[in-house]
């Protein structure tokens, strides 16, 4: 309920509509391409983010098609063995690094300010940045791969393989800078939504009534801040014994290679589930769209999602069983490892029940979330068995490994994801996409990935080794690898049903209402797609499900915008106090600049020159410091101006 | 009809100060990743010298002490000074807030040129061993840090002087005062680390 302090004694006046219209003006980015490369509106750029990641995830989807098309065959000759290492290395760097960690960030900045009910990200300047950032690193490691400098020591990069003994050329150093562009940008994602959430939600959302996509979201970036230095600092460390022989990774001057495996996967693991996380929160905050009835057990899968962020910190070292580590080390990782099922089981159960007591409908979004049960839990059963250490030397570096993280990944993230695709596209773009074609997608996407990837259990038992680019004929895996191969294609027809769909809807899709679902968050609550301001009024929460429990007659907030912000051309947002949500301040939006843009592009110079000589770093950063001072100097106030 | 009320809001700040403010959990972020960097870097410091029986490796000498000690007291005593300032924003005090963001810029710059003359304080190169590469590392990391706050501290101090000061600048000096405190105090944890850790283990 709302509190007495909340209210106001005042008639609840709305914005009329020439205030609505002022408003827009105020809003709107100016038109052409200053106005795209300038604007500061979350929507826009989450937009941008996600359609880069789906095009850098095709990208790499090609590339998986090719590494399947040299398998079809034992001792094939299209792909040479230098090809073959940087096409698994561009692909596996592609998919967790511009791919699934951007494209769940970039969902949750396109949907969270909407789901709390605000206008915009707590810095959007810097959100702009961040993309920015993201795209010059994803487009350094594509260009350079194309130019036959792609990265070829595997997405993991061990040394000493990826160090400047075994690792001349600047494949490697290519591949440390992507990862520091991409973890700049991850955290001032990351920075970017928990501020948000705690600092700009409308009044009465206090923390128990939080959307659980949106907590997902914020679990995930608190993981991101603590992960992502660490790859960071490691990449920097391996760049710095690649360009200036530094010898943290060097063996014979004190350096060690086994603490590049644990800075790798002290950040690598936790990975999974910044991956993971937000893919769970969006089947939260689906479900009761889907089952009509609020979803089973909110604090049970809000503690699951904070357990599951905890432990995801004390199980790196199952990465490196083989390795050679002291056996209580093992055990306690393998305890660990087994444990972390526990949470991921109570969500999943959570989920069941929900679906078991609602009245579900079988959209396609609802065919991505029971493809997910399915895949998912293969993934994760074959996770529980590979946990345990005797196991784990056996099928370590097999198929069996390629198999089990493409069942968690695939079915804990890409199928979630092509199910939230369709479940938001309409308020995204304000058209329907096709359920008819979205059957037929999913399905072909479903047979697909199960017929690629459920042949690798047996490869990998069968003792076929991952990251080998041929195989003698008459070793028992001729078969296996056909089926697998026939099955990529498989899937990649379904993914491109699946983007003709997308295309296809956007521009000639049904007109979408404002919530065709009827769902229960409050991004439904705005038009679809949503106004530049989106919501005029700020809305009131009054429940978990706010969608549900609105009344005609609704009070909203009044009094952000002032007549003399809006004759200044000032945005607006409410500031909400951090547990309770009471309104405590309302802050000035800034305006669109081109600045981040500049800063971004100074920030890749930096990094790309880098590279090449260490002179990079001081030159660049003079450099990135001239817009981020433009950017922070203050204007003289517009009064004053004006007077001059 | 109006079964619910409103909230009307328009009475609220345009700024306020401290964790009402989104620039001083924006700041909180960022100490939160960088200090995840700077213990990343102290943990691989700790890692390595568990492969090594002498630390620092025979025959580098251990660091000197006297000038990182000095530059630990100045750090110090720039805690002082920011709060000084931070006394004076908090009361919108534009000139006085001026001076001693200005006595916390000189500060900071003295304290970024002693970390210069570190480096060389500390008997080691980056390409001798891993020792002291992992020296150099944290200085340089940290270092970054310094000079980043320098530069904030002394934009920030300058508008002051200007006809384009706003409210927000004063809630911003409150920010600056709150980033010293994790810049001096996850110095004064890997001072002990990289100085004296070394001499009493």
């Amino acid at each position: 309920m709302t509190s007495p302090e909340l209210t106001h004694p005042v008639p609840p006046t709305r914005l009329d509509d020439e205030e609505v219209a002022n408003l827009e003006e105020v809003w709107t980015d100016r038109p052409g391409l200053y106005g795209f490369l300038a604007t500061v509106d979350h929507k826009r750029i989450a937009t941008r983010y996600i359609v880069s990641a789906f095009f850098f995830f095709a990208l790499a989807g090609v590339g998986a098609l090719m590494m399947r098309t040299q398998l079809a065959l034992p001792e094939n000759r299209l792909l040479g063995p230098d090809f073959y290492r940087q096409v698994f290395t561009v692909h596996g760097t592609t998919m967790m690094f511009i791919f699934a960690v951007p494209v769940m960030q970039a969902v949750g900045l396109y949907l969270v300010p909407l789901m709390i009910g605000t206008r915009n990200v707590a810095f959007p300047r810097l959100n702009a940045l961040g993309f920015w950032v993201y795209l010059i690193g994803s487009l350094l490691l594509w260009v350079s791969f194309f130019m036959n400098t792609g990265p070829d020591a595997g997405w993991f990069s061990y040394v000493p393989l990826a160090g400047p003994e075994y690792g001349p050329g600047k494949r490697s150093d290519v591949w440390a800078q992507t990862i520091t562009f991409t973890e700049i940008s991850a955290i001032i994602s990351a920075i970017e939504i928990i501020v948000t959430v705690f600092k700009q939600r409308a009044p009465g959302m206090t923390l128990n009534r939080v959307p659980l996509f949106v907590w997902a979201m914020v679990v995930t970036s608190f993981m991101v801040l603590f992960a992502m230095p660490t790859v960071a600092t490691a990449s920097a460390m391996l760049a710095l014994d690649r360009l200036v022989g530094t010898h943290f990774f060097n063996v014979a001057e004190g350096g060690d290679p086994l603490l590049w495996q644990h800075l790798f996967w002290f950040f690598g693991h936790p990975e999974v589930y910044i991956i993971f996380i937000p893919a769970t929160g969006l089947i939260s905050s689906m479900l009761p769209a889907l089952t009509r009835r609020e979803v089973f057990g909110y604090p049970l899968i809000l503690m699951a999602l904070v357990g599951t962020a905890f432990m995801s910190f004390g199980l790196w070292v199952h990465h490196m069983f083989a390795a050679g580590i002291p056996m209580l080390g093992g055990s306690f990782f393998t305890a660990a490892s087994v444990m972390i099922a526990i949470p991921t089981g109570v969500q999943i159960f959570c989920w069941i029940a929900t679906i078991w007591t609602g009245r579900p409908r079988l959209t396609v979004a609802m065919h991505y979330l029971l493809g997910f049960f399915f895949i998912f839990v293969i993934g994760g059963m074959t996770g529980v068995m590979i946990a345990s250490v005797p196991l784990d030397w056996q099928l370590h570096d097999s198929f069996f490994i390629v198999a089990h993280f493409h069942y968690v990944l695939i079915g804990g993230a890409v199928f979630p994801l092509l199910g939230a695709v369709h479940h938001w596209f309409p308020k995204v773009t304000g058209r329907m996409m096709s359920e008819k074609l979205g059957r037929i997608a999913f399905w072909f996407t479903f047979a697909g990935m199960n017929i690629t990837f459920f042949p690798m259990h047996f490869l990998g038992i069968y003792g076929m080794p991952r990251r080998v680019y041929t195989y003698l004929d008459g070793l028992g895996w001729n078969g296996l690898n056909l089926t697998a191969t026939i099955g990529s294609y498989i899937l990649a027809v379904g993914v491109l049903l699946f983007v003709f769909n997308a295309v296809r809807s956007r521009l000639a899709g049904a007109p979408a209402s404002a919530d065709p679902w009827g769902a229960d968050t409050l991004e439904w609550a705005t038009s679809s797609p949503p106004p530049s301001y989106a919501f005029a009024n700020i809305p009131i929460v009054h429940g978990r499900s706010p969608m549900w429990t609105r009344e005609p007659g609704e009070g909203a907030v009044t009094g952000l915008d002032s007549k003399e912000s809006l004759d200044e051309q000032q945005r607006m947002t409410l500031i909400t106090s951090v547990i309770d949500a009471r309104p405590d301040g309302r802050h000035k939006d800034p305006n669109p600049t081109i600045l981040p843009m500049l800063a971004g592009l100074a920030i890749g110079g930096a990094l790309i020159a880098c590279l090449f000589t260490p002179w990079g770093l001081p030159i660049g950063s003079v450099l990135v410091l001239i817009p981020l001072l433009l950017w922070g100097y203050p204007h003289k106030p517009a009064a004053e101006a004006e007077v001059e | 009809m109006m079964d619910r009320p409103a909230v009307d809001v328009s009475h609220l700040p345009t700024e306020s100060f401290g964790h009402r403010s989104i620039v001083w959990w924006g700041t909180v972020g960022f100490m939160v990743s960088e200090g995840a960097t700077l213990a990343i870097a102290a943990s691989s410091y700790l890692y390595l010298r568990g492969n090594e029986t002498d630390w620092p490796p025979p025959p580098t000498p251990l660091p000197d002490l006297l000038l990182p000690t000095i530059n630990v007291a100045l750090l110090l005593l720039s805690l002082w000074v920011v709060h000084r300032a931070k006394h004076h924003a908090m009361r919108f005090e534009k000139r006085h807030t001026g001076i001693w963001m200005m006595i916390c810029t000189a500060v900071a710059f003295i304290t970024t040129v002693l970390r210069g003359f570190e480096f060389a304080s500390v008997n080691t190169s980056w390409d001798d061993h891993a020792y002291g590469s992992l020296v150099w590392l944290i200085l340089g990391l940290h270092g970054t840090l310094i000079l980043t706050d320098l530069i904030e501290g002394g934009v920030i101090g300058s508008i002051f002087f200007t006809d384009r000061c706003q409210d927000k600048h004063f809630s911003d000096v409150e920010d600056v005062a709150l980033y010293k405190w994790f810049l001096v105090l996850s110095w004064v944890i890997l001072y002990f680390l990289i100085y004296l850790s070394p001499r009493l283990m």
